[in-house]
């Protein structure tokens, strides 16, 4: 295995979730926690109407017995004396059932009786039924404060929207995913038989690795490449089976797989992203940043996995304290050219980013420190752009480095200024807008 | 919307604890009929709504509903039904809801069976108990909410950690709880009464088939875990004095402890204020050991949650309990009256003797668990406690408790006379040197003293809790007929204590086996290569993959012959768990001397050479160590079914001169 070097975007110590490429944004297995789906459904109703019997259950629990109290308050000798007679019957009962011998039972006779005189004596004070104002508090507490407590307490954890999800319905309402597991169970058992149906093994492939089964995934292409041959989806499809499997770290494995599918078709763009991430992942910052400014610029502009790779383009930025986009690149590596979100080189090159030896410094800096500058960085840019404003580049440079930072709310806001700063060009402010797009920012 | 049900249940059980926790309380003060009445129906209702929610997290991990958090960080569809039940209670939130189930349960069971018990005691004892309630219902709302939601629900489960994945989840944890949480019913009555100021009959009465009742729980728990960890974990050891075990131990000590001391409570009226603190100390472990457990203080199978937040929770849970408790019992317990005075040579004295040495050797192993923990917390340095240093100081405290037992029993009450006493345990003594002579000849080549000693224990507890049982039914005195007639009419919680104590001995001679007498086999074996152990020969035959519902697993035969002849074939395995990329052994026990002991053999890694590496134990009379725990747990279910418990009513001295009296008569 490569070094265990993880990405860290934000603050130094965090470890970034397993990566995986989401082709589906929206998608089970990438996004566990969305939004409650809000909306009225006949079962709501039924919903509240159990939950407000259960409190009036609650409720009368312990009004019911406060209730009954009233009528029945013995004085304390009263009730000690009943429970004398009580045990003194219970005696009776265990003789006449031969539980306890004679003896016994008339030694217990004996020893309630003597308690039975002492009460008799009267101990104690009487304790009086309930009087009117503890009665009344006892009320108002069951009545008003346990609902109020129970509801407080729900209204602010629980979600009455949404329904159940037992799998049965989520299958029921998926037809194709009841399909899926009918279908992977039948090529299992077929493939049980016949091992070397390469074919069998390359269809079953990737379905496991949709269904997160990603060490399954693995074999399933082991076993493709070893009956078929070696393909660049077949290598391509390991890889990133193998990565999942190690919790989104490109392995040499893994990595050795990207390589040999990339010298068969270098236009494989998974390879491509994973092998870029590998480099992030190393350290080998600068040639992180080179390589998705490579990849970046010869996209197509619609290209669905854009937004995925300008990301991860910041955040290889800011792991290696390089000058984000928009910055003339380090001599010897290709420039970007005209993607959305970086400028031409002759307009960026007045943009002052971080000198030079901002750089150097952040190369050599443990992951805290190095974040801690960069952090202030940002706080200079932000204060700067406040105070005296700036240009587009300036700009997208904050809202990008908030935005990775995880500073969402604060980016937000940034390129909410920033589209005030910058609205006498229609050009500037589509470009403020595809940004905040690309990084997720609901403007 | 069964899972919003149960969430929503789970609400209301605070609210009503939180209730339950004022108005009882309030009226106990004010003797005031009509708040204490809520106790009782209170207690009642919080239970049906805890099981509600319980109920509805089974059911949402029964039907795979991903859509609660915690049943798609605990289960699988493809997992089989019985795990997805005991999975429910196989990760921090489940289980603490099951920690405040049985809670719930017990505070039930008071309000329902507590008809006699006097009001004031009654509404302070819940009030108590729903004080405990609340806190841990706001920790489980706060900081561990099971039914917390995913939407959109993921499609699969993550999985319940493979080695939960077995029957010991199903069982082990449900019984601890019952004993933990089962020493909060003790604990309240105790907080009651000092809240009171008085401690009265029906106190003692109480606290003792209570006390008991968890005992038996904790005991068959702990008992339960120290197997399922030697099944499971492979590596064949049945007692690690692992931090987490020790916190369970710890309270089974002083629960232990307690248990006597309330007999001597309840019979001669004396130790109050020491059962009292007892029962406050064993609770306080209790919580402790969910402390340790909960915290991430410590690294485990059992450490589930290692959220910070949650350890600052529970620390101030416990600190407000056992603090608040001891503060109280410092103000109040001195107020309480004092009773009944004993000569030191009495069953007084012994039962004094045995909670001495029950609570030296709880502060020892509580000093060996917390002192590392405290040093790291301090000085950052870290050092381990490990086994030598328990069995060392464990051993040297418990051997002198170990002696005394069969001697207490004959022990009369206020004053004994020891020269009867030897005089009735001579045959037990000669039986016990005997045993040491044997069996130290037996093993004189690998651990003569050990065994010697050991076995002669063992045989001084088993013949010294028969010999008093025989004393007692004048067995040989009189005619046969007579002696059975006497065993007959011998009052449930004597036979309880023979059974107990005799149990206590099957336990050590387990224990003293497997320590003296086991062998280990530690190789890499190719298929058809054999080896001995213990006289039997066995043979690698080879291994093949199979797969199981949610695992593949790797098998090897192993064939065990003697003389040539098949006795069985064990098959130990290990497994692989995909949907957690997680491997478990499955070691395979053989079953030999009528179930006594154990030929263990679990699987290493396989070679490249196509060998395997292999641990095969030869463990003789093993399982006694468990037989012991469930006979002694025995012990107590036969003493709890004594009726007299309820009633209360002791027996006047001048019967019980004529009559040896037992320890609960």
């Amino acid at each position: 295995m490569p070094p265990r070097r993880r990405i860290s975007a934000g603050s130094g110590g965090t470890v970034r979730p397993a990566a995986r490429f989401c082709a589906e944004p929206m998608g089970a297995r990438c996004a566990l926690r969305a939004t409650v789906p809000k909306g009225g459904r006949p079962d709501d109703m039924m919903l509240w109407i159990i939950l407000a019997a259960m409190t009036a259950i609650a409720a009368l629990a312990v009004l019911g017995p406060m209730a009954r109290a009233r009528q029945t308050s013995l004085s304390a000798a009263d009730r000690d004396l009943a429970v004398y007679k009580d045990q003194l019957a219970e005696i009776d009962r265990d003789l006449e059932r031969g539980v306890i011998g004679l003896r016994e039972a008339e030694a217990g006779r004996t020893e309630i009786s003597r308690r039975i005189l002492k009460a008799a004596r009267g101990g104690e004070a009487t304790a009086g039924a309930g009087s009117g104002r503890r009665g009344r508090i006892g009320a108002i507490v069951a009545a008003v404060g346990l609902p109020a407590v129970a509801l407080g307490v729900y209204l602010s954890t629980g979600a009455p929207d949404l329904p159940d999800q037992p799998l049965s319905e989520r299958l029921a309402a998926r037809p194709e995913q009841a399909d899926i597991d009918n279908l992977v169970a039948r090529v299992e058992s077929h493939l049980m038989q016949n091992p070397e149906d390469g074919r069998g093994w390359e269809v079953l492939a990737p379905v496991y690795l949709r269904l997160n089964r990603p060490a399954d995934a693995a074999q399933a292409f082991r076993n493709a490449i070893r009956t078929l041959g070696t393909s660049p989806r077949r290598q391509s499809g390991l890889g990133e089976a193998l990565t999942v499997v190690a919790g989104g770290i490109v392995t040499a494995e893994a990595r050795a797989a990207f390589e040999a599918a990339l010298a068969a078709e270098p236009g494989l763009v998974a390879a491509r992203m994973y092998l870029n991430l590998a480099l992030t992942q190393e350290g080998r910052h600068a040639e992180a940043v080179a390589a998705w400014r490579t990849m970046i610029a010869g996209a197509a502009p619609d290209a669905p996995w854009l937004p995925t790779a300008q990301r991860e383009l910041a955040a290889a930025e800011i792991a290696g304290g390089l000058p984000p986009s928009g910055q003339p690149a380090p001599a010897g590596q290709p420039a970007p050219a005209g993607q959305a979100g970086t400028a031409p080189p002759d307009k960026a090159a007045a943009a002052p980013g971080p000198s030079a030896d901002d750089v150097a410094a952040a190369a050599g800096m443990a992951p805290e420190d190095r974040t801690r500058m960069i952090e202030g960085m940002v706080a200079r840019l932000s204060e700067r752009l406040d105070q005296g404003g700036g240009s587009v580049d300036e700009w997208s440079r904050l809202i990008r480095s908030l935005a990775v930072l995880g500073r969402k709310d604060e980016a937000r806001a940034a390129a909410l200024k920033a589209r005030e700063a910058v609205k006498s060009s229609a050009d500037d402010l589509a470009r403020i807008d595809d940004l905040s797009k690309g990084l997720g920012l609901a403007l | 919307m069964i899972v919003e049900i149960g969430h929503y249940a789970l609400v209301l059980a605070f609210a009503l604890a939180l209730v339950q926790s004022i108005l009882p309380v309030w009226g106990a003060r004010t003797r005031d009929a009509q708040l204490m009445a809520v106790a009782g129906p209170a207690a009642l209702a919080q239970f049906l709504f805890v099981a509600l929610a319980f109920g509805a997290l089974t059911w949402a991990a029964v039907v795979s509903d991903f859509s609660v958090a915690n049943v798609f960080e605990n289960s699988h569809s493809a997992k089989p039904l019985q795990f997805k039940i005991s999975g429910v209670w196989g990760n921090h939130e489940g289980s603490m809801l099951l920690w405040v189930l049985i809670l719930a349960l017990f505070g039930a069971m008071v309000a329902a069976f507590g008809r006699n018990l006097p009001e004031t005691l009654k509404a302070n004892a819940l009030g108590v108990q729903a004080w405990i309630a609340s806190a841990f219902l706001l920790f489980i709302l706060a900081t561990s909410n099971p039914f917390q939601r995913l939407s959109p629900a993921p499609m699969e489960g993550r999985d319940l950690n493979p080695i939960l994945q077995d029957w010991g989840l199903a069982i082990h944890p449900p019984l601890l709880y019952l004993g933990y949480v089962g020493f909060s019913i003790s604990f309240a009555f105790a907080v009651a009464a000092l809240i009171d100021g008085r401690i009265d009959a029906a106190w003692a009465r109480w606290v003792r088939p209570w006390t008991l009742a968890a005992w038996v729980f904790l005991t068959l728990g702990i008992a339960m875990g120290s197997y399922w960890a030697y099944y499971e974990l492979g590596w064949g050891g049945w007692w690690f004095w692992d931090p987490v075990e020790n916190a369970s131990f710890m309270p089974w000590l002083s629960g232990t402890a307690l248990l006597h001391s309330a007999i001597v409570m309840e019979k001669r009226n004396a130790l109050k204020v020491w059962t009292i603190l007892l029962a406050i100390l064993t609770f306080s472990l209790s919580l402790l050991g969910t402390f340790l457990v909960r915290s991430g203080v410590l690294t485990s199978v059992h450490a589930f949650a290692t959220d910070p937040a949650r350890g600052v929770f529970i620390l101030m849970i416990l600190t407000l309990f056992i603090g608040g408790s001891l503060a109280l019992f410092a103000w109040r317990g001195s107020t309480l009256t004092q009773g009944g005075i004993f000569a030191p040579i009495s069953r007084e004295g012994a039962l004094v003797f045995n909670n001495l040495f029950l609570t030296v050797s709880c502060l020892a192993v509580f000093v060996g668990t917390l002192y590392p923990l405290v040093l790291e917390a301090v000085t950052g340095d870290k050092i381990s406690v490990g086994a030598p240093f328990f069995n060392v100081v464990f051993g040297i405290i418990v051997v002198p408790l170990l002696l005394v037992v069969p001697i207490g029993p004959f022990l009369a009450w206020k004053r004994g006379d020891l020269g009867a006493v030897a005089e009735r345990l001579a045959v037990a003594l000669v039986v016990a040197l005997v045993v040491a002579a044997i069996t130290g000849w037996i093993s004189r080549g690998v651990a003569p003293v050990l065994a010697a000693l050991g076995f002669g224990l063992a045989a001084w507890l088993v013949v010294g809790a028969l010999a008093e049982f025989a004393f007692r039914i004048r067995l040989f005195a009189e005619p046969i007929g007579t002696s059975l007639r006497r065993a007959r009419g011998l009052p449930r919680s004597a036979w309880g204590m023979t059974i107990a104590h005799v149990g206590v001995g099957l336990s050590v001679v387990g224990i003293v086996a497997e320590s003296a007498w086991k062998t280990e086999h530690i190789l890499i074996m190719k298929p058809n290569d054999t080896v001995e152990v213990a006289g039997m020969t066995v043979q690698y035959q080879g291994s093949a993959p199979r797969k199981g519902p949610n695992f593949q697993e790797q098998t090897g035969v192993f064939a065990v012959s003697r003389g040539g002849v098949l006795l069985t074939t064990l098959r130990p395995a290990k497994r692989f768990y995909p949907a957690r990329q997680m491997p478990t052994t499955e070691a395979a026990i053989g079953q030999f001397d009528l179930y006594a002991s154990n030929l263990y053999i679990s699987l290493g890694d396989a070679q490249t050479d196509g060998g395997m590496a292999v641990r095969i134990y030869w463990k003789p009379f093993v399982n006694f160590i468990w037989y012991g725990c469930v006979v002694m747990a025995l012990g107590g279910f036969v003493s709890l079914s004594d009726r007299r418990l309820r009633v209360g009513a002791p027996v006047p001295a001048r019967l019980a001169g004529r009559v040896p009296v037992g320890a609960a008569e």
